[in-house]
Order: structure tokens, then C-alpha cells, then sequence
């Protein structure tokens, strides 16, 4: 059993862990969820010995674990994994077994039956970094496993993975809980993950255990309210619309970051049907597009109006994340007609999914919100930078944006992960664009940042914007989009307009029945996407 | 909601003073502890010679530190936007050689000055061009142009020193630039103040400097965001030839005479002047006044132990020294910053 018994962790004035008291057995799955910045990733941290905490006591089986034997016994999966991607499959899981330092260590019949057991033997012999994410993540897991760890850590193992693949991580990871060896804590945003794979669930707020579910009382609407607390009213304005259960992720609703142009309370959800009245100016029109740097996608047409959000979404591996990038002139491709958005004059903005290709790690938020805005606007014609300019435009954002920083100075890093994204999108907004392009925009953001950067989205739409996206995430689209496109082996489903009586699951069949096949007549798919109860 | 007000109206007010006390902090830090080194070091070398601490060492301080100086401000630009410049001596050699010919074979000294500048832009812009256009890693371009500017200085020279006579059309020109000192201040300080004042603005100041920045801390990011990337860099490897030409200029004329192998020595300087000034070799970080003290520190200790009449194995002990520490010094105090910001 793991016993964490009031840890306790500070950096400078901040505090991160709280006196958090945690308890694991085996044959659980303890799932931690919590806001941005809660002290999830420290806690992390802790558990992987990377740093020790201040006071309390980490305990296995009542034998205290110091920071420095924790790599010993502790594995963890995240998206960054510490494995050897030039090496295959089978090497990864043999590292640590180099008995002689002379020849290769050969695998063991022990290696062979885990490898099996976690389906990896047909991919083996195949260099990592050849192989998908999943097998990625399957492998680390495996060599905890084979490695006889007994703790084992996912943290948001799969927030890049596509739906069939979480599911092939997770039927994994119950085999191993069903083993009763090993202790499984899961750390992530997905609340319906949660709810489905977690035995008991502990919410982590201000650095401390601020509720714990079990049972019955384990349901996404509980765990939301909890990650929320006290820091948002339950009554919120959008809760009459007739879809409320489906949208189970919602529940922060309430929380509006102030505009600065209009004080209006603004309804993030409920608006849906105001803004599908007459389609606006067009800000996308691409005929027979078709990718010339691979072959991702083919004959793609596809056209955005102002005030609308359409959402490319799909498989991984279907080309809607290729369609998009292409738009936004990152992949080369072409078409017959085209009305493309002009992102060097600043109409147009796209925002990267991942942070590592949207943050300047060297530059301050302040810089960082300003470093997209068009030269003209930034040096004026001296070609100097106006710095008043700067420092009041990213002031207005931080605010607008409700973005959490010590300071507009303060480095890019100090930030939480959701507040990083909110720059992120703040940085494309700075120029204000009049299209926006958006890849996984809420992704690995907690409950109420993702609320925040829907309203943020929406009010972007209700200024005449319009916005293209992919994500393969269908609660994400379901939140934003007003239509939804699936791509599947880099062909375009025709529309499904979201109503406001259209529900999640219904989505979900729409898009499931897409991935099957496309059926070859556009019109036809439309019917069946509105004929679907 | 008020809160969230409170919040936002003491954030800008925080912010500046955040700011400007963060922004002090590090510039005393790493300013600080360079000219505290250089001090430290002076102290030595007056206690062991008796003549550091005088107006005419200072002079010669200055004298010789101007062109790693003005070099290293280019090469800073240039490491900021996460390439290398390893061709800086040699750009310095072949202008400064071109020059030389120029103006002996009857060519106005302005002209052939003017020339020899455009010569170290065409030898940046090749360096850029083999980057950009041909997607050739910046250190290997630069390590070949190296050689090639080299081998051109040699051609053109007949590998034979040039010193100008007296006689020459422009010789008063030609002296004011690297050995007059109008208002009894050495030309120098004036040549090293006017770039410092350029290159901080550039770099510190300007939209180019900060776009630089930014793609040199993230080049995906800044791929994403559609930065002139390319032009960027550009940019900053013509600046970085065009800054080798005026210092090789300006030293033709304080040491009256050009080898062909001049500049050949340069690139260690440079390079160690820009990195213990805090640059970082992976591009993003790096300041004008960093390059500066550096340079002025790596002058102190080889004026020093000049004096000392140490031989040349010391200078390169210290030299080298020096620079583990720098860079040993940068990654310890980092290690302690990062630990706050986790």
C-alpha cells in the first residue's frame, strides 16, 4: 500500500502540495483529477523522486520511500516518455537487464510472456519511434511490468491518443489492476476516463485532497464540481438548454472572463442557434484542395463563414490535423479555387495544438502575447518596438482572457499549463484576426480553463469571426463546433450541423458510423447524420 | 468579479516593478560578476606588475578589445537566432585584405572602404544562402566558409602582408580611422559606443531584434506563427559580415598593416566573449552588454598577463579557463532559477 501522509512542497512563496495525505492499494485504479496549477504535476514529480518534498512521509507497505529510491519503484507514463525511441520494441524492454557488459542482453522467456501479454510481440522487433503513441505508452507500461515495478503513474497517458487506442491503453491497464500486483494511480483531464477506469477518484485543489469519490458517488458531474469548488456560482445563466446532461463536462458554465469592450454576461453554450441565422462574409473557400506533400488528404472542399466554428475531426491518421495545418500554410497543398486566409497581413491566426509549437520558452507572457502581432503594429515605421503598446495590449488580454500570471515580465514557464494555452490563443488573438485556425484547443486543460476558453472562442464568434478546427476529441467539438466534418483516410464527410437539441452521443454515432466508410454521395450522408436519433 | 478586478488593476502596476527589478537583477548578475572577475583580476595583475591600474593601460584595453567587441556583436545576433557564425575571422581577414588592395591598386579610400563592407555583407549573405536556401546546418556552412574566406584572402594576397606607404592617396583617411583619438579619446571608444549603441538597439529594441529572439527560442513556434524566419536570419548573418569588415577595417588601420592570415585567431575570442556574456548556445538568449563585458574581460586578462610577460601557453590556459567557468558559473545559477519555477 502507498501512503502519503500530509506532503508537503513549496516553491518560493508558492505553496504546491498542501499536506496531501493519498493512499493507494493494489488492485485499484486511484484516479487524481484537479485544476491547472492544483499540484498535480508536482505531485508527480514527488512520486517520480525528481524533487522531495518539504515534510511529510511517502510510505510503501509501511517502509518509508525516500525521494531517491522512488525511480526504483515508481514508473511513469506520460506523454513524454523516458524510453530509447532509435532503439525496437524489445530493447526498450530489456534495458536494465544488461547482466555482462559485453553482448546484448537477449530477452528472457519473462520479457517474451509481458511482451505478449501487452499485445507487442508482432511490432517487437520494430524501432519506437516507428511505431504510434499507443504502442509508445504500451511499452513503458510493459517494462514497469517487466521490471516488477509497483507503482505505476499514468499521467494523461492518453490525451494524444485516438479513442480505439485509449480504449486498447486502458482494457491493458485493468488487466494489470486485475493482477493485484500493482498500485495504479491515473492523473488526468478526461472525466468520463475517470469515471469509467477509476475505482476511486481524489480531487486535488490548492495542493491538497479537496474530495475523494467512490461508488456510486464516482460520476464525471461530481468530479467536475469538485475540480470547480467554491470558485463558481452552481446557478449559471446557459442552464435551461435542454441538453445540459450530455454536456456532463459543463458544469463551470458560470465562469465569464470580463471583456474589456462589453461588460454583457456572455452565454457560452446556449448561443448556439443565434449565430446559424444567415452565413456571413466568407472567410474560407478551398475547391479540390489536395495535399503535394504527401498524400494526407485529397479533393477536400471546404468553406468557413464569418460568426460560424466547423470542426474537422477524425482519427489520428485520417489527415483532418494535415487539412488544417495545410490551410494555415504549414504543408503544402493545392487546389483548384481558393479563398485562403492571409496570415501574414494578421487576418488570420493559427493556434499549434501542442505547446511545444505555440510557446517561446525565452520570452516573458508579455512577449509572448505580443510576438505575433504584425510588424507594423509593433515597431510602427521606426521599426523600433513601441513598448507601451505592447505591455498595454498584453494587460487587456491577461484580462480579457482572465489569463492567471504573477506578472506581464513573469517567464512563460511559471505559468500552469492551461494558462499557457490561453496565451496561446491570447497571441493569435492580439492581432485580431477575423479567422482563426484552432488544433486541439483545449487540450490537457482542466474542466473550468476549458470552459474559459470556449466562452473566449464563442465571443471571438460573436464578433464576426469564424473559426476552423480539428480535434479528435468529440466532448471538445461538441463544446465548440456548429458543424462538424469528419475526415476519414483523407476524405471529407459532408456537414453535420450541431443543433440545440443535438447530444453528444448522438455525435458520437454520427462520427463512429463516418469512420466505418464514407458513403460516395454527399447528400446521403447529411440524411443519415439527421436521420440518426 | 472583483476580485478578478483587484487582481488585474494591481497586476499592471506590479508588473513594472516586477519587471524592472527582475530586469535589473539579471543584468548586475551577470554584468555584475563579470566586471567583479575583471576587477578581481586587475587587483592581481596591479599587485604583480605595479602598471595595470593606468590611463594608458586602459587605453590599450580599449584599443584592442574593439574589434572581438564589434565581432561578438554580430556573432550575438547570430547565436540568438540559434545559428553559428564560425567564418567571422576570416570575413574580417578577407575584408580588410580586399581593402588593402583596393587602395593600393588606385581606388579612393572610401571606395575601396566602402567595398570591403560590402564584401563582409556578400560573405554573411552567402553564409545565409547556403542556410536557407540549401538547408545546409549553419555551423557546417560557416566551418566551410571558414576555410574558403581564408583561401580567398591567401589567393587574393599572393600570401603577402600588406603595409600602405605613407604616400598614399587618403593615408590621413586611413589613420584617422584606427589610430586618431579626436578630443584626446582614442577612436576606438567612439567606433565601439556608436556600434554598441546600433546593435543594443537592434537587438534589445527593435522588432527584428525581438522577432530574432523568438525564433531562435523556439523555431517551431515560430515556423507556426509564420515569423520571417529566414529573413531573420538573413539579416543577422549580413550584420554579423558587415560588422567583421569594419572591425577588420578598423584594425588594418590601428596595427598599420594587414597579414593574410589576419583574423585567423579571432574566432575563439569572439565566440568566448558572446557565451560568457550569457548567451545560449541554443539560441534565444544572449544580450549586447553581455558580449561587451566579455570581451572587456577576456582583454583584461590578456593585457595582464601580457604584462606579466607570461608566455603564450598562459593566455591560452586562461583564455580557456575562463570560458568553463563562464559557461560552468551560467548552468549552476540556472539550475537554481529553474528549481523556483518548476
Amino acid at each position: 500500500m502507498l501512503e502519503l501522509t500530509s506532503v508537503t512542497k513549496r516553491f518560493g512563496n508558492t505553496v504546491a502540495l498542501n499536506s496531501l495525505n493519498l493512499t493507494a492499494k493494489p488492485g485499484e485504479v486511484v484516479g487524481v483529477a484537479g485544476p491547472n496549477g492544483a499540484g498535480k504535476s508536482t505531485l508527480n514529480h514527488v512520486l517520480a523522486g525528481e524533487i522531495s518534498e518539504d515534510s511529510g512521509t511517502v510510505e510503501l507497505d509501511g517502509q518509508r520511500l525516500g525521494a531517491v529510491d522512488r525511480p526504483g519503484v515508481v514508473s511513469i507514463v506520460h506523454q513524454e516518455l523516458q524510453l530509447f525511441p532509435n532503439l525496437t520494441v524489445l530493447e526498450n524492454l530489456l534495458i536494465g537487464f544488461e547482466n555482462n557488459r559485453v553482448t546484448r542482453p537477449r530477452p528472457t522467456s519473462r520479457v517474451r510472456a509481458v511482451a505478449s501479454e501487452f499485445g507487442l510481440l508482432s511490432v517487437a522487433d520494430k524501432p519506437l519511434d516507428a511505431c504510434s503513441l499507443v504502442v509508445n505508452q504500451l511499452t513503458e507500461i510493459a517494462r514497469a511490468i517487466v521490471h516488477r515495478k509497483r507503482i505505476v503513474l499514468l499521467d494523461e497517458p492518453n490525451s494524444a491518443l485516438t479513442d480505439n487506442e485509449s480504449e486498447q491503453l486502458f482494457r491493458e491497464v485493468l488487466r494489470i489492476r486485475d493482477e493485484g500486483d500493482t498500485i495504479i494511480l491515473l492523473v488526468s483531464h478526461r472525466l468520463s476516463d475517470l469515471q469509467r477506469f477509476c475505482d476511486r477518484v481524489m480531487v486535488v485543489r490548492e495542493g491538497a485532497v479537496a474530495a475523494e469519490f467512490a461508488g456510486p458517488e464516482l460520476t464525471s458531474e461530481n468530479i467536475a464540481q469538485a475540480i470547480v469548488g467554491s470558485a463558481a456560482p452552481n446557478e449559471k445563466p446557459g442552464s435551461e438548454k435542454p441538453d445540459a446532461e450530455s454536456r456532463a463536462e459543463a458544469v463551470s458554465a458560470s465562469v465569464v472572463p470580463p471583456r474589456q469592450e462589453d461588460n454583457q454576461p456572455h452565454q457560452p453554450s446556449g448561443s448556439r442557434e443565434e449565430r446559424t441565422g444567415e452565413p456571413g462574409r466568407t472567410a474560407l473557400d478551398v475547391r479540390g484542395w489536395t495535399d503535394k506533400q504527401g498524400e494526407a488528404f485529397s479533393d477536400i472542399n471546404l468553406t468557413v463563414h464569418a460568426g460560424e466554428a466547423i470542426f474537422l475531426t477524425g482519427q489520428e491518421d485520417g489527415g483532418g490535423r494535415e487539412i488544417l495545418r495545410s490551410i494555415a500554410r504549414l504543408r503544402v497543398a493545392k487546389g483548384d479555387a481558393a479563398i485562403l486566409p492571409n496570415l501574414s497581413g494578421g487576418t488570420a491566426r493559427y493556434v499549434p495544438g501542442n505547446r511545444a509549437s505555440s510557446m517561446f520558452p525565452n520570452l516573458s507572457v508579455q512577449d509572448n502575447l505580443c510576438v505575433r502581432l504584425d510588424s507594423r503594429v509593433l515597431g510602427g515605421r521606426s521599426g523600433l518596438l513601441r513598448r507601451r503598446l505592447m505591455s498595454e495590449q498584453a494587460a487587456a488580454l491577461v484580462r480579457c482572457l482572465a489569463i492567471r500570471t504573477p506578472s506581464l515580465g513573469a517567464p512563460i514557464r511559471a505559468l500552469s499549463g492551461g494558462n499557457q494555452q490561453k496565451v496561446a490563443i491570447g497571441s493569435a488573438l492580439a492581432s485580431r484576426p477575423r479567422f482563426l485556425m484552432v488544433e486541439d484547443p483545449t487540450r490537457g486543460v482542466d474542466v473550468q480553463t476549458r470552459q474559459e476558453l470556449v466562452s473566449i472562442l464563442r465571443s471571438f464568434l460573436d464578433e464576426g469571426g469564424a473559426i476552423l478546427g480539428f480535434s479528435p476529441e468529440l466532448d471538445e467539438v461538441f463544446e465548440m463546433a456548429d458543424s462538424v466534418h469528419v475526415v476519414v483516410k483523407g476524405r471529407l464527410s459532408g456537414p453535420l450541423h450541431l443543433t440545440s437539441d443535438t447530444t453528444l452521443e448522438r455525435l458520437a454515432r454520427w462520427v463512429d458510423m463516418m469512420n466505418q466508410g464514407l458513403p460516395e454521395d454527399r447528400d446521403a450522408q447529411v440524411n443519415q447524420g439527421d436521420a440518426i436519433e | 468579479m472583483s476580485a478578478a478586478e483587484d487582481s488585474t488593476v494591481t497586476l499592471k502596476n506590479r508588473a513594472r516593478v516586477d519587471d524592472i527589478v527582475r530586469a535589473t537583477r539579471e543584468l548586475l548578475a551577470r554584468v555584475g560578476v563579470l566586471l567583479a572577475a575583471s576587477i578581481a583580476a586587475g587587483v592581481i595583475f596591479q599587485a604583480t606588475t605595479g602598471v595595470f591600474f593606468s590611463a594608458g593601460n586602459f587605453l590599450s584595453i580599449f584599443l584592442f578589445m574593439t574589434s572581438v567587441a564589434i565581432i561578438g556583436f554580430g556573432e550575438t545576433l547570430v547565436i540568438v537566432s540559434g545559428e553559428f557564425d564560425l567564418s567571422v575571422g576570416s570575413t574580417y581577414g578577407l575584408s580588410s585584405m580586399s581593402v588593402a588592395l583596393l587602395w593600393a591598386h588606385g581606388w579612393p579610400i572610401a571606395a575601396a572602404i566602402g567595398a570591403g563592407i560590402i564584401i563582409g555583407a556578400l560573405a554573411g549573405a552567402c553564409n545565409a544562402l547556403f542556410l536557407t536556401r540549401l538547408r545546409v546546418n549553419s555551423f557546417i556552412t560557416t566551418l566551410g566558409t571558414l576555410n574558403v574566406y581564408q583561401g580567398l584572402t591567401l589567393l587574393i594576397s599572393h600570401d603577402v602582408a600588406f603595409t600602405p606607404s605613407p604616400t598614399l592617396p587618403g593615408y590621413g583617411v586611413y589613420e584617422f580611422i584606427g589610430t586618431s583619438d579626436p578630443f584626446g579619446i582614442p577612436i576606438q571608444i567612439f567606433w565601439l559606443a556608436g556600434a554598441f549603441i546600433l546593435l543594443w538597439l537592434l537587438l534589445h529594441r527593435s522588432v527584428f531584434g525581438f522577432r530574432l529572439a523568438a525564433i531562435g527560442g523556439n523555431p517551431r513556434a515560430a515556423r507556426a506563427a509564420h515569423l520571417p524566419i529566414e529573413r531573420s536570419k538573413i539579416y543577422a548573418f549580413v550584420i554579423s559580415g558587415v560588422l567583421a569588415a569594419v572591425a577588420g577595417i578598423i584594425d588594418f588601420s590601428l596595427v598599420s598593416s594587414v597579414s593574410p592570415t589576419a583574423g585567423s585567431t579571432l574566432l575563439f575570442p569572439v565566440l568566448a566573449a558572446v557565451i560568457i556574456g550569457g548567451a545560449s548556445l541554443s539560441g534565444g538568449r544572449g544580450t549586447i552588454v553581455g558580449t561587451l563585458v566579455g570581451a572587456f574581460l577576456l582583454e583584461v586578462l590578456n593585457n595582464g598577463l601580457g604584462l606579466l610577460g607570461a608566455g603564450a601557453y598562459a593566455q591560452l590556459l586562461f583564455s580557456g579557463g575562463v570560458i568553463l567557468v563562464a559557461v560552468a558559473v551560467d548552468r549552476w545559477t540556472n539550475r537554481s532559477r529553474a528549481g523556483v519555477e518548476l
